[in-house]
């Protein structure tokens, strides 16, 4: 029998207290908002007694249906399915790490960029992006009135927003941290979000597997994302787990025609990545696919409000640029100081004209990380027919719209991390493949993935 | 309704279609590779024409099939191939030689965008990095054996060659001799590089082929539900790194797990050759006869209720091979150096001698003192040796519970005695090949953890690969 109100939030506060308690205890306390409006959390003892007294009066108060048996039984009814893709999530990005902690001290970095400490494991998420990502969970959005030198307003809000509220659990906001240990303890607080993000995305992506009658592939759908190479980047203080996360999940909802919830999802897509509000042309597909399906152009305006969300997350931010820079799209205007610009078929002739210039063999020696960003974009190029075929036009549009313009503007820059979060690419790959060719597929993908995390975190230029 | 009756293949239609298909074969290697010149006694052997061969090849064809037209060869290999495909091993196979072809992917990207440890490489054979690739650290060792032969300064004190078993670099000769090894015209780096691609090749066949026998023998253990994730968690471990490589770790790890195989089988003649084969493969191949030896104890024990026991002297005997296979390398080297042990002595030349547990001591000690972090910071490939020595320790209790006193003694002698030998160097590579890990981990291992286990281990072999093939001295 289901407990009454009061006694689910008595067992709801426990648990999250406990929690609290036990970050507290193994990361420090911190204090949230500013005096006199501050909460101050810096002694774990005190908040784990609080969790106890909460038990403690909601079993004096009510003693049947104790906590520890509701967690148990709610961890038994979690379906196998879910589990094993949260497991293959998490498991892989603790390897990830793993692997990237051991290249530093083995191989070494390359040319870093910026350091946070000398403890390699400590500055282990200070790499590349993640340093603008931090900047702005610390300091938020400034320019200096030009467009031609990188600056933060090129990369988009919501992740260093969810990173500055990590950071908070992380001990960032301590009184007497010095400021390289708070940017430190921020961007870790950056990767457990990617990490959590990238668990919750490998859910939905079962659940949505399931929804388009992947059946038993759905895991595997799952499997295959944690797999591939360019998974690394869920590793990392990036954004991919984030617009991973909020891409499934505006899919899942938006086919189940719950338009609230995908709303929500698509608003913090358009907000994580300048390609997010792409996912509003798709959605738009999904839709005219739903009234070609049932012939009814009805009650269409709520969908098609959900449908745009992500277009108004990238407007909202693109808003608050022109507030601060007096431009709009100001975010785009700055991609150029990062050497995207728009090259047209030019450039992909470019790189087409290597290969036949120089044979693929020299081409692979002398340009590696090219051939593996190249590598990337074939496979997924080569999965569009299948995900046409398998789930629509809707999903095939989603690679599309997601390779095409990067590989227009700055060729094959950054491509196997843009293919990573493309995910009708794996639900139909796991779909078509043969049961006999999955593990062998498997073994490809995460050796190759052992091998990007080696790159990318001694800051070898794959990012 | 009519049913087609096919007539029985004769035998020597059998016979002249594999001579067809092996002359096809030797034809194409020849033709890539250049072919070899080869003296046995007074007779010179020499294949240097492919056309020659390729035209026997048609020439044998046509006359079978003007003969026996029934089932023709073609329809005959296409039958073939598919009841391999749809044979229970052929995911095993897959997934063996796919994750030993990715291995040497990472391996040349690895070379490729972060390149070589400069103070390391001991040797080059070739500037090209994928014809130089499988030229690394022992590989060098096994090369000139194969070769050279064995060869001996009369010291001790000096790395030698008589320290590396010779199975290993014998099988390593005659697959170079197809990969061109032993091509005339050909510069010696090039034919030593050749030599070595043989022994890369013979590694991951060596690998492909124990796999299968991993599986057979997980399923003869009653683990047929866990069988194909023994295999997947065997070729995800990240030492599999070395089956790779021209290293003894594949044909080892095949005499083993064959030996262990046919001798629970009671056929007695195949578990011998193993045996033998698994003893002139590596020094501590001999303790095979030991964990042999407790097979026999436990099923001795197990007849008095289930089953008949093994004949006695004739299963001791089979036991004994592993060591007789040390006997014969040291007779052979007794005629070399005078010395019957001078495959031991000479370990001291790589910092191989008894320390007893002073290496558990000493790591301790480090970890007391400064901390789990800060001494793997400070060492980190000990790090990762002794991460695989914990991996192995932990499994020893399921592996006796699950398999038996015989496979837990296996394992237990394969580290201990390097443990005390040499501290946790090489330990990583050691545990590749100690099998009965892997079939334990499968069957202890709840099915949602499995696959995220084989990721999180192949994640890592990327890593190990990536350190082993750059000549980081992971080894």
């Amino acid at each position: 029998m289901k407990p009454p109100w009061w006694v689910r939030a008595l067992d709801g506060a426990a648990v999250v207290v406990l929690l609290l308690g036990l970050f507290e205890l193994f990361f420090g306390g911190f204090a949230l908002g500013t005096p006199p409006l501050e909460l101050q959390l810096r002694d774990p003892w005190r908040i784990l007694f609080v969790a106890a007294a909460c038990a403690a009066i909601r079993h004096a108060a009510h003693p049947a249906n104790p906590l520890h048996r509701r967690l148990l039984t709610a961890v038994r009814q979690t379906r196998h399915d879910l589990a094993a893709a949260a497991a293959a999530a998490f498991a892989t990005r603790v390897a990830v790490l793993v692997v990237a902690y051991f290249a530093v001290l083995i191989i070494g970095m390359a040319q870093p960029g910026f350091e946070v400490s000398g403890d390699p494991l400590f500055n282990l998420p200070a790499r590349f992006d993640a340093g603008w990502y931090a900047g702005i969970a610390t300091d938020g959005y400034y320019f200096q009135g030009r467009f031609d030198r990188q600056q933060n307003l090129a990369f988009f809000p919501a992740f260093p927003l969810l990173m500055r509220g990590a950071g908070y659990l992380v001990g960032v906001h301590e009184r007497g941290v010095p400021v390289e240990r708070r940017g430190g303890r921020l961007l870790w607080g950056g990767t457990f979000l990617s990490l959590f993000a990238f668990a919750w995305a490998a859910v939905y992506l079962v659940r949505l597997g399931l929804d388009v009658g992947a059946g038993e592939n759905a895991l595997t759908a799952a499997v295959l994302v944690s797999a591939y190479p360019f998974a690394v980047f869920f590793s990392a203080a990036y954004t991919e787990s984030l617009f991973l996360l909020g891409s499934v999940a505006a899919f899942y909802y938006f086919r189940r025609g719950q338009w609230a919830a995908s709303a929500g999802w698509g608003v913090l897509v358009g907000l994580t990545r300048p390609n997010g509000c792409f996912l509003s042309v798709v959605l738009a597909l999904l839709l005219v696919e739903r009234i070609r399906h049932t012939k009814s152009t009805r009650h269409l305006l709520v969908p098609l409000a959900a449908a745009a969300a992500p277009g108004i997350g990238m407007l909202a931010f693109t808003v608050y640029l022109k507030y601060l820079t007096g431009v709009w799209f100001g975010w785009a205007r700055m991609q150029g100081a990062w050497g995207r610009s728009y090259a047209g078929i030019e450039g992909v002739a470019g790189s087409v004209g290597w290969v036949a210039n120089l044979g693929l063999v020299r081409l692979i020696a002398e340009r590696p990380v090219d051939a593996l960003n190249g590598a990337a974009l074939i496979f997924m190029l080569a999965m569009i027919w299948p995900v046409w075929r398998r789930l629509g036009v809707a999903w095939a549009a989603l690679i599309g719209v997601n390779v095409l313009p990067p590989l227009l503007a700055g060729g094959l820059l950054s491509m196997g991390r843009i293919t990573s979060t493309l995910f009708p690419a794996f639900i139909a790959l796991a779909m078509v493949l043969p049961r006999r060719a999955l593990a062998p597929v498997l073994a490809i993908f995460a050796l190759g993935q052992g091998l990007v995390a080696v790159l990318f975190f001694t800051w070898r230029p794959l990012f | 309704m009519a049913t087609a009756v096919l007539r029985p293949l004769p035998r020597w239609t059998r016979l002249i279609d594999a001579v067809t298909v092996t002359a096809v074969l030797a034809a194409i290697d020849v033709w890539l590779s250049g072919g070899f010149a080869a003296s046995v006694g007074p007779a010179r052997l020499s294949i240097r024409s492919p056309g020659r061969i390729f035209l026997a090849a048609v020439l044998l064809g046509v006359v079978r099939h003007l003969l026996f037209r029934g089932e023709p060869l073609h329809r005959r290999m296409q039958n073939g191939i598919g009841r391999i495909r749809r044979s229970e091993t052929a995911p095993v196979v897959t997934v063996a030689l796919i994750s030993r072809a990715a291995v040497l992917l990472v391996a040349l990207f690895a070379v490729l965008t972060f390149g070589l440890s400069q103070s390391e490489v001991g040797f080059t054979l070739a500037d090209d990095p994928l014809l130089n690739l499988p030229a690394r650290f022992d590989a060098g060792w096994y090369g000139t054996i194969a070769q050279d032969g064995y060869s001996f300064s009369g010291r001790y004190d000096r790395q030698q060659n008589i320290a590396f078993f010779p199975a290993f670099p014998l099988l390593m000769r005659a697959a170079g001799t197809v990969t061109g090894g032993f091509a005339p015209g050909i510069p010696k780096p090039w034919r030593q590089a050749r030599v070595m691609w043989g022994g890369v090749l013979l590694s991951i066949a060596a690998f492909t082929w124990a796999s299968v026998y991993v599986f057979r023998l997980a399923r003869d253990l009653g683990l047929s539900a866990r069988a194909h994730a023994s295999v997947s968690l065997l070729a995800a471990y990240p030492f599999a790194a070395y089956y790779s490589a021209a290293y003894t770790e594949g044909v080892f790890l095949l005499g083993s797990v064959a030996a262990f195989y046919h001798f629970r089988r009671r056929e007695w003649p195949a578990s011998v050759l193993w045996g033998v084969l698994v003893g002139l493969t590596r020094p501590n191949g001999c303790f095979l006869s030991i964990a042999l030896a407790v097979l026999i104890f436990e099923e001795w024990r197990r007849s008095r209720t289930e089953r008949a026991p093994y004949p006695v002297v004739v299963a001791f005997a089979a036991a004994s091979a592993p060591g007789i296979g040390l006997v014969l390398y040291s007779a052979y080297i007794k005629s070399l150096t005078g010395s019957w042990l001078a495959w031991a002595r000479v370990q001291e030349a790589w910092g191989r001698s008894f320390e007893g547990f002073a290496p558990l001591e000493r790591g301790a000690g480090w970890v007391w003192n400064e901390g789990l972090l800060r001494v793997v910071s400070h060492l980190p490939f000990d790090a990762l040796n002794a991460a695989a020595l914990a991996f192995a320790i932990l499994l020893i209790w399921p592996i006796w519970r699950r398999l038996g006193a015989a496979w837990a003694a296996f394992v237990l002698i394969n580290i201990g005695i390097p443990f005390i030998g040499g501290g946790v160097l090489s330990l990583g590579r050691m545990t590749s090949t100690l099998f009965p890990l892997f079939i334990a981990l499968a069957a202890i291992l709840p099915e949602s953890l499995v696959m995220p286990v084989v990721l999180s281990f192949a994640i890592a072999q990327g890593l190990v690969a990536a350190l082993f093939f750059t000549w980081r001295p992971m080894f």
